[in-house]
C-alpha cells in the first residue's frame, strides 16, 4: 500500500520508492531492499504497477514504476480501509 | 487457469529468462550502487559505504532469487533443481532403477500395445463422412436375427423412407462374389461387388481418381462400368493413372473403368473387394414373396432421427408390407444396426476384455513400484527428515520425490513405447483374422499419446502416497531412531498394496483360467464328423460352363438347363477325383461346415403359415460319407428320388424343434415345393465350433434344386491329405484346363483355424496373468523379506526363548495368508464384475465356475507360498545372539 502511495505522485524507480518511504516516515519506517524488489514484481504481476527503463536523475539508467489504472483503484480503496482502520484504532487508543 | 498461469510463466521464463535476471541485476545493482553514493555523500569512506551498503542487502543472489519467486519463475527453477537431483539420485541406484523402468516399461509396453489394437478395433471412426448417422438394414425373423433382404424389400424400404437421407444396397453374393478380369498381367480373379450408384455418395466417398456411378447407370445397357479399388489398381493395373476410360473384359465383357477409390476404403464387406459394378436397377416382381437373401441395405439418417426411430419406423414398413403381401411370411421383420457396430460384431466385447486384462498387469506394476518406493522411503527417511530439519517444507520434499518418480515413469514410458512397438506387431501377427480391420492397427501419434497419459497416471498412483509416507515421519523422530529402523506404519500400508495386488492377480489369473477351459472344451466339442483325412477345396464354376450355347428362351427352361450343366460338370470332376489312388470318397457340398459361411432356407410345415429359417445344404450323397456323418434314421439320398417324390434329409437337431418327440422320417415340408423327410443325420457343427447346434437341411445335388455356382469339392483320403493336393489339383485340370481351385485345405486345419480366435486370447490371458503373478511373487517376496528384516531381533528374542524352526516359518506364513487371504476375497469379487464383460467370449463354461475359480486360487496361493519360502527360511535362520548383539 504504501509503494503505491509513493508511486500516486509520479513514477520512481526502485531507490528512490525506498527513500521516499523512509523520508516521508521520517525515518520510522524503513523497507528493506530484501523484500522491496520482490513486492514491486508481485505488484507488477498483478498489474497494478508497470515499468518502463528510463534515466534516473544521476543520469544512470534505472528501472522506473508506474501505478496502473487498477493500481490507482486499488489504492484508493485501500486508502479508505486505512483511513477507517486507524480512526478506528486511535479512537480505541484514545479512550482507554 | 492456474495451469495456464504456469506455463505461460513457464514459457517466459524459457523464453526471456537470462534477459529478466540481468535486468533484476541491473536494478538492483543501480539501488546498490545509489545507496552507496548516498552514504559516501553523508562522509563515509567509499569502503565503509560499500560494507554498509552490502550489509543492508544481505546476499544480492538471495534477494534476486526473492525477486524471481515474486514474479512466478521460481516453482520452475525448483523444478529443475528437482529433476537434476533425481537424476543424480536413480543414477546411484542402478539396481532400483533398473527394475523399476522395467517394470513400468513392460506395463506400459503392453498396454501400448493393447490400446493400439483396441483403437483400430474399437474405437477409431469408420472412415465415411459422419459415420455416426450411417445404418445397415437387415431383414429380421424370430429364429434368424439378421439376414440379407430381397431386392423388392430394398425397393420398397426406399419407397416408404421417412427417416434416411437417403438408402444404397450391396450385392456381393452369398459367399464370394468374383470375376474374371483381364488385367495387364493376364486373367485374374477379382472378389467384387455390385453396389446402387448412389452408394458412394451415401458413405461421403469420393473416388481418388475418376468419377463415381451417375445416377441412371444402374440401368441395363448403361452399367458396363466399373470402379477398381486402390489395391487392385496398385497391383494388377500397376498405377496406371491412364486407366480411367480404358476398358478391362469383366466376364468376358467389355467394362469401362471409370474411376479408382481412395486408399484404405472399403465400400463393402468382406474385405478386400477389388471391383464394383452397378447393381442393377431392381424391378418389382409380380408376386411379392418372401424373395431372396440377396443385398445388403445402407442407410443414412436424416440429421436428429436416432437408430431407435429408424429402427421403429423400419418395423412399422415391414408390418405393413407383410399384411399388404399375403405370400410374405408375417415372420419377417426389419432392424436397424449402427454401421460401426455392425461390422465389428463381438470384438467389441474381445477389445473390452483385452483393455481390462492390460489394465489390471499395468496397476499390479503400478502397486510394485509403489511397494519398491516405499521400501526406499524407509531408507531414505533419514535423508528426508536431515532435509526437513534444515527448513524444507513437506510440500517442497513431496514435490522432489514427485520429480524423481515423474522421470522413473519417463524412462518406464519411452521403454515402453519401444516395447509396445514391437508387441504391436507380435499381436496382429498372432491374432485371427476374424478381429476386424486388424490391419489399421498401429502405434501412432495417439497411441503415443495414450501411453504418455498411462505413463504419467502411472507416477501419481505409485508415486504419491509413498512419497507422502516418506515426508511425514517428524524430524526428530526419523533422526533418532536413525536410518536402520522403521515404524510398522509403512509395513501395514505395503501389506494393504500387497493384498490389493494380490486380488488384481485373482482377477487376471480367474479370467486367463476361464479362457483357457474355453479353449480345451471347444477342442473336445463332437463335431459331429471326422475332420482327418478330408482335403477340402472350392471350386468356382464359371458362368461359360452353364450358359448353354443355344439357350432356352423360357427363363426357367435356361435355369433347368443350366443346372444340368453344372451338375454334369460336378459329376465330371467327381468321377476324375475318384480315380485318383489314395481318395476313398469324394463328394460336393455348397458350404462346408465350419467355414463360416451359411445359407439359410425357410420352410414351412403342413397346415402351418409359420416360416421357418434354418441352414441349408446342397450334398452329393457321398458327401455324407466323405464326412463320416452318421444316418440316424431312414436312408440317404438314391437314384430313384431323382425322378419319384422330391427327398430330404434333416439333422437331428430339425427333428428335435420341429418333430419334438417324433420321428421325422415319413413326414413332408415345403419349400417352394413339397419335400418327403427320408432319412435323419447326425447333428454337425455348422458354422463355426462355437456356435450352437443348428436345424439343417441337406438336399440332394442330383435332384436339380437350386444350384449354386461356388461348390465345395471334399475328399476322405487313405494319405495325409496335404500331399494328395496337386493331384487333385491336376484332376480338376484334366475336367477344365482353366478352372482354378481355391482354398484349398484340410478339415483339421479349418477346425484349427475355428479355435484361433479362443486360443488368442487364452494366450493373450494367460501370458498376462504369468506377468501379473510373476509381479506379485515379487512384490509378496519383498514386503516379507523387509517384515523379516525388520523382525530379526525380534524373531532372534523367540527363538533365545525356545522356538522351534517351524513356529517361526509359521509366523512368517501366517502373515502371509493374512495378506493373501483379504486380497483372493477382494479379487473374486471383482471377478465377478470382469466375469458378465466376457461371458460372450467364453464356451461352455461359467464366469463363476467354482472348479475353474478354484484352479486359479490354488495357483495363486503356491505362488505366494513359494514367494514366501525364502524369507521364511531366512527368518528360521537368525541367529539369535547375532540378531541381540544388533541392539
Amino acid at each position: 500500500m504504501m509503494v503505491l502511495k509513493t508511486l500516486a505522485l509520479e513514477p520512481l524507480h526502485g531507490y528512490a520508492i525506498a527513500r521516499r518511504i523512509a523520508q516521508i516516515s521520517d525515518g520510522v519506517l524503513k523497507i528493506e531492499e530484501g523484500s522491496l524488489y520482490p513486492a514491486l514484481y508481485r505488484l507488477e504481476d498483478r498489474r497494478l504497477i508497470r515499468s518502463a527503463w528510463g534515466v534516473s536523475e544521476n543520469n544512470r539508467k534505472a528501472k522506473f514504476y508506474d501505478l496502473t489504472k487498477a493500481g490507482r483503484k486499488v489504492l484508493d480503496a485501500a486508502t479508505e480501509n486505512w483511513a477507517r482502520l486507524s480512526i478506528a484504532v486511535s479512537k480505541v487508543m484514545d479512550t482507554t | 487457469m492456474a495451469v495456464l498461469t504456469i506455463l505461460r510463466r513457464y514459457f517466459r521464463d524459457v523464453v526471456s529468462g537470462p534477459r529478466m535476471a540481468r535486468e533484476i541485476d541491473q536494478e538492483v545493482q543501480f539501488h546498490f550502487d545509489s545507496l552507496v553514493e548516498e552514504l559516501i555523500a553523508r562522509g563515509a569512506s567509499p569502503q565503509e559505504a560499500r560494507t554498509i551498503a552490502a550489509r543492508r542487502f544481505g546476499r544480492p543472489d538471495l534477494v534476486r532469487d526473492a525477486a524471481r519467486y515474486a514474479k512466478g519463475v521460481g516453482l520452475i527453477d525448483d523444478l529443475r533443481q528437482d529433476l537434476r537431483y533425481g537424476v543424480r539420485r536413480l543414477r546411484r541406484e542402478p539396481v532400483f532403477t533398473a527394475v523399476a523402468v522395467l517394470t513400468i516399461g513392460l506395463a506400459i509396453g503392453l498396454n501400448t500395445a493393447i490400446f493400439a489394437v483396441v483403437r483400430g478395433v474399437l474405437l477409431r471412426p469408420l472412415p465415411y463422412y459422419q459415420p455416426d448417422r450411417l445404418v445397415a438394414i437387415w431383414r429380421t425373423a424370430p429364429d434368424q436375427p439378421r439376414f440379407q433382404a430381397d431386392r423388392a424389400d430394398f425397393l420398397d424400404w426406399r419407397e416408404r423412407n421417412t427417416v434416411f437421407e437417403d438408402m444404397a444396397a450391396s450385392h456381393e453374393g452369398s459367399l464370394h462374389y468374383e470375376f474374371d478380369v483381364m488385367t495387364r498381367s493376364g486373367a485374374a480373379r477379382l472378389r467384387g461387388a455390385e453396389v446402387s450408384p448412389n452408394l458412394l455418395a451415401l458413405l461421403g466417398v469420393t473416388p481418388a481418381l475418376g468419377r463415381t456411378f451417375g445416377p441412371d447407370e444402374d440401368l441395363p445397357g448403361r452399367n458396363r462400368l466399373a470402379l477398381l479399388s486402390a489395391e487392385a489398381w496398385k497391383h494388377l493395373f500397376d498405377h496406371d493413372v491412364h486407366i480411367v476410360g480404358s476398358r478391362i473384359r469383366v466376364n468376358g465383357e467389355p467394362y469401362e473403368v471409370i474411376g479408382v477409390l481412395p486408399e484404405d476404403i472399403e465400400l463393402t464387406y468382406p474385405k478386400a473387394t477389388a471391383l464394383f459394378v452397378p447393381l442393377e436397377r431392381p424391378r418389382r416382381p409380380a408376386v411379392r414373396t418372401n424373395g431372396a437373401m440377396d443385398v445388403h441395405v445402407y442407410a443414412r439418417l436424416k440429421p436428429g432421427v436416432t437408430v431407435a426411430q429408424a429402427d421403429a419406423a423400419m418395423k412399422a414398413v415391414m408390418r405393413s408390407l407383410t399384411r399388404e403381401h399375403p405370400r410374405m411370411s408375417k415372420d419377417l421383420s426389419a432392424l436397424v444396426a449402427p454401421l460401426h457396430e455392425d461390422r465389428l460384431g463381438a470384438s467389441r466385447d474381445a477389445a473390452r476384455m483385452l483393455a481390462i486384462a492390460v489394465a489390471l498387469v499395468l496397476l499390479i506394476a503400478a502397486v510394485n513400484i509403489a511397494n519398491l518406493l516405499i521400501a526406499r522411503g524407509v531408507t531414505r527417511s533419514h535423508e528426508m527428515a536431515i532435509r526437513a530439519a534444515l527448513g524444507s517444507g513437506r510440500l517442497r520434499l513431496v514435490r522432489q520425490l514427485l520429480a524423481e518418480n515423474l522421470l522413473l515413469a519417463a524412462l518406464g514410458g519411452a521403454t515402453g513405447l519401444a516395447l509396445g512397438t514391437a508387441l504391436t506387431r507380435v499381436l496382429v501377427a498372432l491374432a485371427p483374422p476374424t478381429l476386424p480391420r486388424l490391419d489399421e492397427v498401429a502405434v501412432d501419434l495417439t497411441a503415443v499419446g495414450f501411453t504418455c497419459a498411462s505413463a504419467a497416471v502411472c507416477a501419481l498412483l505409485f508415486g504419491v502416497l509413498p512419497a507422502l509416507r516418506a515426508t511425514r515421519a517428524g524430524a526428530g523422530v526419523a533422526l533418532k531412531i536413525g536410518g536402520a529402523c522403521a515404524t510398522g506404519r509403512h509395513g501395514r500400508t505395503r501389506a494393504v498394496l500387497v493384498s490389493a495386488e494380490v486380488g488384481l492377480v485373482v482377477v487376471s489369473l480367474a479370467a486367463a483360467a476361464l479362457m483357457v477351459t474355453s479353449l480345451w472344451r471347444l477342442m473336445h466339442v463332437p463335431l459331429g464328423f471326422n475332420p482327418r483325412g478330408v482335403l477340402a477345396a472350392e471350386v468356382y464354376i464359371p458362368e461359360r460352363v452353364y450358359t448353354d450355347r443355344n439357350p432356352p428362351a423360357d427363363f426357367f427352361e435356361r435355369r433347368k438347363r443350366g443346372q444340368e450343366l453344372i451338375r454334369g460338370f460336378a459329376d465330371r470332376l467327381l468321377a476324375e477325383v475318384r480315380r485318383l489312388p489314395g481318395v476313398e470318397f469324394a463328394g460336393t457340398t455348397t458350404c462346408l461346415p465350419l467355414d463360416g459361411d451359411y445359407a439359410l432356407r425357410g420352410f414351412e410345415l403342413p397346415g402351418s403359415r409359420h416360416l421357418n429359417f434354418v441352414s441349408e445344404r446342397c450334398i452329393d450323397p457321398d458327401y455324407l460319407k466323405v464326412l463320416g456323418v452318421r444316418l440316424i434314421a431312414g436312408r440317404s439320398f438314391s437314384a430313384a428320388d431323382r425322378s419319384g417324390p422330391r427327398a430330404v434329409l434333416v439333422s437331428r437337431e430339425l427333428e428335435r424343434t420341429y418333430f419334438p418327440g417324433q420321428s421325422a422320417v415319413g413326414k413332408r415340408l415345403s419349400s417352394e415345393e413339397s419335400f418327403e423327410i427320408v432319412g435323419v443325420v447326425d447333428d454337425v457343427r455348422e458354422q463355426s465350433v462355437v456356435t450352437a447346434l443348428q436345424p439343417v437341411l441337406y438336399f440332394d445335388a442330383q435332384q436339380d434344386v437350386a444350384q449354386m455356382v461356388t461348390l465345395h469339392l471334399v475328399v476322405r483320403t487313405a494319405v495325409d491329405p496335404a500331399t494328395i493336393a496337386a493331384a487333385v489339383r491336376d484332376a480338376v485340370k484334366r475336367v477344365d484346363p482353366e478352372l482354378p481351385l481355391r482354398n484349398v485345405t484340410t478339415l483339421d486345419d479349418l477346425v484349427a483355424r475355428n479355435l484361433a480366435p479362443t486360443r488368442f486370447y487364452a494366450t493373450v490371458l494367460a501370458s498376462f496373468a504369468s506377468v501379473a503373478l510373476a509381479l506379485a511373487a515379487i512384490g509378496i517376496y519383498g514386503v516379507l523379506s523387509h517384515a523379516v528384516g525388520q523382525r530379526t531381533r525380534e524373531i532372534g528374542v523367540r527363538i533365545a526363548l525356545g522356538a522351534n524352526r517351524a513356529r517361526i516359518a509359521w509366523l512368517v506364513f501366517s502373515e502371509v495368508s493374512v495378506l493373501v487371504g483379504a486380497g483372493l476375497v477382494a479379487g473374486l469379487a471383482a471377478t465377478w464384475g470382469v466375469g458378465k464383460v466376457i461371458r460372450n467370449l467364453l464356451f461352455n463354461v461359467s464366469p463363476s465356475d467354482p472348479g475353474v475359480l478354484g484352479v486359479a486360487i490354488v495357483t495363486l496361493v503356491v505362488v505366494a507360498a513359494c514367494a514366501a519360502t525364502v524369507p521364511a527360511r531366512r527368518a528360521t535362520r537368525v541367529d539369535p545372539v547375532n540378531a541381540l548383539r544388533c541392539e
